[in-house]
């Protein structure tokens, strides 16, 4: 049987690991709620930046976390870039052709991976993080604690400029109400731009986190994609704390599942949960649309 | 769409077209197994993308899924045979009817009015993945074989240029479907649901059902490619639910022009033929150029000319009646 | 009295804290051209949208020829005889404006060839040339835009039919036309017409009763004269003259 210390290690790992998905998904949720877009490629661009921070930290002996500072700026530009190359063209267009946008843009990004990198998983040689702590029964690890923190800051920090900055509440209207927020002197095309180098950027600093302690290889996208589908579908719009919750219950049940499924069941049961909540909940569990 | 002209004389070029090239194509492969193979996948596939035309052409609707349905299909009528006997000739129809009521499931609450397309997209692709990790469960990760008996019973020859026959008679058939479509009450609405859907609702189209309607057909076809699709493998196992095989029948539809036949069959013969040459050279030392390539293509024609093969041939049309 | 074509009872819609429609009770006779009038945000086209099902009523009953349908999905409601065009025109824009028309006729006649026949009639009644009928949605004018879209909703043969500011952006001649068009309708195809409009000049001129809203609110009906002269309507609009 499974010991209540187990069970208890592995809720704490799974709601750290739900804050870190909920970071990782919070990109996405931007983008799609003021864009409307759902970016295909989201996971894809978590993969290859992943690729950077291991490139750096085995060239140059850079840490991951120190990586970060110079990722996220250079990704938000890298997002923009993405943007008025290959979004903005196709904003008009109809959305099936902006969606295949996005997946022929997963697409070249995966396979660059797969010519460059081939399969074979790399993983960053040394961390500072590799410690941890006994708290009794439970078992913190460094760098899982750091990852939650980190996580916890930054959507802090997002919620403020979201609520407190001009940008940001241009970015709340625009998502509640498009043509108003137009009406009102918001240059959306400007407002779009940000919003996506702000989402890659988010991207950027959640793969940084990854490689303190995970591996990268060319597919590593699918499972995040996945993830941070679900998660927006149960947060719908519901903002910052929607996303926050729909991240802790796939944390936590994605953590409680490794004890009694493999990989790939847990992979399965994951999406199932997607199906499950749009069949019942088309306006997530937590959304207000 | 309009490529080739309207009414019963296109009818008659387009096929007229489609069985020169496929007497033609065999005529000069004759010999080569591997070419032969070769023609006869790319013909197959070429069938999926006109059948994928129905749901992402006429309908609308990204459906990222294809290989869900050919893997469910083509399992089953292959289990039926090596499990109850049952010849494939008659199992297809098990298989294409499996295959639709999976998308029938998915179907239901996706096209629930409210819900973005963008779900839809999003479920399909999820779909091909569950049913991989699930027939990994169910399967194990050994391949499978058919049984070695040969026939037209079995829709199973050893003889690639007989299987492109085969290829060639789904294709038609899924090209006359397209056609009855096109054609139909339902080809109409659907055309008019993908145009605009509010104001398909206001003149007394259910779209809900509609597009449900293209969804069967399209699976149903799909089903019964599955199982040839797995006597041109010679096996089949868990990997038969292949994402990346799923996007390229998507990729294709969409270069090719939604809602064009024609255009999706030369994407398809294209593509498909220049990825599997890009595999065979390419393949150890730089793979996935095949699905670069695919992706390189959709973004180029996402942004400069969405209406893909279809409205390249469209323009070059326009051009040559106004020199008239 | 007679029973009425269509009915609402005390219609309520709002969105988020907002009241769209707060308790709006019309009667639509059948045969008559009714105007709906009021300053913008009065929730005309949002009543539209709830008696062609778009939204669901969160108070009070909708009855069309005493059946109640109130919630009906869309598609049932078009099917039961009621009609619409719309502001901003919505064409079918790869489509021939045929193939649009037939569309819209294919809810009566599920033979393709029957159906387009059925367009080119309706198109003729309306005064479409012939030679548009094979242009594309996006290849034709405004006031062809307009025409199509009428005809489109002619085409599913309603009983009523709802005409959403359909004069908008057209030129005085172009307004004298539509105004005989909607007249035609009328008369001869047996329409009953519910005309939403800013243009006093077409609406005041054709409908034989107006019903005025504000605020979600029904707050005058009566003879077109009588309305535009009534204190309330007048205050409501704050500036536009009445005829």
């Amino acid at each position: 049987m499974i010991s209540p210390e187990l069970l208890l290690q592995n809720s704490v790992d799974g709601i750290f690991l739900g804050l870190f998905y909920s970071l990782v998904a919070m990109g996405l949720a931007l983008i799609f709620g003021v864009m409307d877009i759902i970016n295909f490629a989201h996971g894809d661009l978590l993969m290859i930046a992943a690729y950077f921070v291991w490139l750096t930290s085995v060239d140059l002996s850079v840490d991951p976390t120190v990586t970060a500072l110079l990722l996220i700026p250079l990704f938000f530009i890298i997002g923009i870039g993405i943007f008025f190359g290959m979004i903005q063209p196709v904003l008009g267009k109809e959305p099936l052709i902006q969606i295949a946008v996005t997946v022929g843009l997963g697409l070249i990004l995966q396979n660059i991976a797969l010519a460059m990198f081939k399969a074979q998983p790399k993983a960053v040689p040394y961390s500072i993080f590799n410690f941890s702590y006994s708290l009794g029964p439970l078992t913190i690890y460094a760098s899982k604690l750091f990852i939650a923190v980190i996580s916890i800051v930054t959507m802090y920090a997002l919620n403020v400029f979201l609520n407190k900055t001009y940008i940001g509440l241009a970015m709340r209207s625009t998502t509640d109400n498009r043509e108003v927020a137009q009406l009102m002197g918001i240059n959306t095309r400007m407002l779009y731009a940000v919003t996506f180098g702000l989402g890659v950027a988010l991207i950027a600093l959640s793969s940084s986190l990854w490689m303190t302690f995970g591996q990268v290889q060319p597919y590593l996208g699918t499972s995040f994609s996945l993830i941070s589908w679900v998660i927006v579908a149960m947060g719908g719009l519901g903002g910052i704390t929607g996303v926050v919750y729909s991240g802790l219950i796939v944390g936590v049940a994605e953590s409680l599942g490794s004890l009694f499924l493999t990989p790939s069941a847990r992979m399965a049961v994951v999406y199932i949960i997607f199906f499950l909540v749009l069949w019942f909940r088309p306006r997530g569990l937590f959304g207000r649309r | 769409m309009v490529a080739f002209g309207t009414g019963s004389k296109k009818i008659a070029l387009e096929l007229l077209v489609i069985a020169i090239l496929l007497v033609v194509i065999p005529l000069v492969l004759m010999g080569n197994a591997y070419y032969e193979l070769l023609a006869a996948t790319v013909v197959l596939f070429s069938s999926m993308v006109v059948a994928w035309n129905i749901i992402g052409g006429y309908a609308g609707q990204l459906d990222l899924g294809a290989f869900a349905y050919v893997g469910v299909g083509g399992i089953i009528t292959s289990e039926l045979w090596i499990k109850a006997g049952i010849p494939p000739l008659l199992g297809i129809f098990a298989g294409g009817a499996a295959s639709l009521l999976i998308a029938v499931i998915i179907g239901i609450p996706t096209f629930r009015f409210g819900i973005k397309e963008v779900w839809y997209a999003l479920l399909t692709a999820a779909l091909v993945v569950i049913f991989n990790n699930l027939s990994r469960v169910l399967m194990g990760p050994t391949d499978y074989y058919l049984p070695p008996k040969t026939g037209i019973l079995y829709l199973k020859f050893n003889s690639y240029e007989i299987m492109y026959a085969i290829a060639s008679v789904i294709l038609i058939l899924t090209v006359l479907a397209n056609l009855a479509i096109e054609r139909s009450k339902i080809g109409y609405y659907l055309k008019s649901i993908r145009e605009d859907e509010l104001a398909a609702e206001m003149i007394g189209i259910d779209t809900r059902r509609y597009k449900l309607y293209a969804l069967m057909i399209y699976s149903f076809f799909l089903g019964v490619m599955g199982y040839i699709y797995i006597v041109l493998a010679a096996s089949f196992s868990y990997r038969m639910f292949d994402s990346n095989s799923s996007l390229s029948i998507a990729i294709m539809g969409i270069i090719g022009g939604l809602g064009s036949i024609e255009g999706g069959i030369v994407s398809a013969m294209v593509l498909r033929s220049l990825g599997e040459y890009f595999r065979s050279s390419f393949g150890s030392t730089v793979p996935g150029l095949d699905l670069l390539l695919y992706g390189v293509v959709l973004v180029i024609v996402g942004i400069f000319q969405p209406e893909g093969i279809a409205g390249i041939i469209n323009r070059i049309n326009k051009a040559m009646k106004k020199k008239r | 009295m007679s029973e009425a074509l269509l009915e609402t009872r005390d219609l309520v819609k709002h969105f988020g804290g907002i009241k769209a429609i707060d308790g709006v009770s019309i009667k639509v006779m059948e045969g008559e051209i009714l105007g709906l009038i009021g300053p913008n945000g009065a929730g005309k086209t949002t009543l539209f949208n709830c008696i062609t099902g778009t939204y669901k009523p969160d108070g009070g009953k909708i009855f069309f020829r005493q059946k109640e349908i109130t919630g009906l999905p869309s598609h049932e409601i078009i099917k039961l005889g009621i009609g619409r065009t719309w502001q901003i025109v919505r064409p079918f824009k790869k489509m021939s404006v045929v193939d649009a028309i037939a569309t819209g006729s294919l809810l009566r006649y599920s033979d393709v060839e029957k159906a387009k026949e059925k367009a080119k009639e309706i198109a003729s009644f309306l005064g479409l040339p012939k030679d548009i009928l094979e242009k594309r949605g996006e290849e034709i004018t405004l006031m062809q835009h307009k025409l199509v879209d009428l005809a489109r909703a002619l085409a599913t043969e309603p009983k009523l039919l709802l005409v959403d500011e359909v004069g908008a952006g057209l030129r005085p001649s172009e307004l004298s036309a539509m105004i005989d068009t909607l007249q035609k309708i009328n008369s001869e195809r047996k329409v009953t017409l519910v005309v939403v409009e800013h243009i006093m000049r077409l609406v005041m001129s054709i409908s034989k009763k107006v019903i005025v809203m504000h605020e979600g609110r029904v707050i005058a009906q009566g003879k077109p004269e009588e309305v535009s002269n009534d204190p309330q309507v007048i205050q409501a609009y704050l500036g536009i003259k009445p005829i």
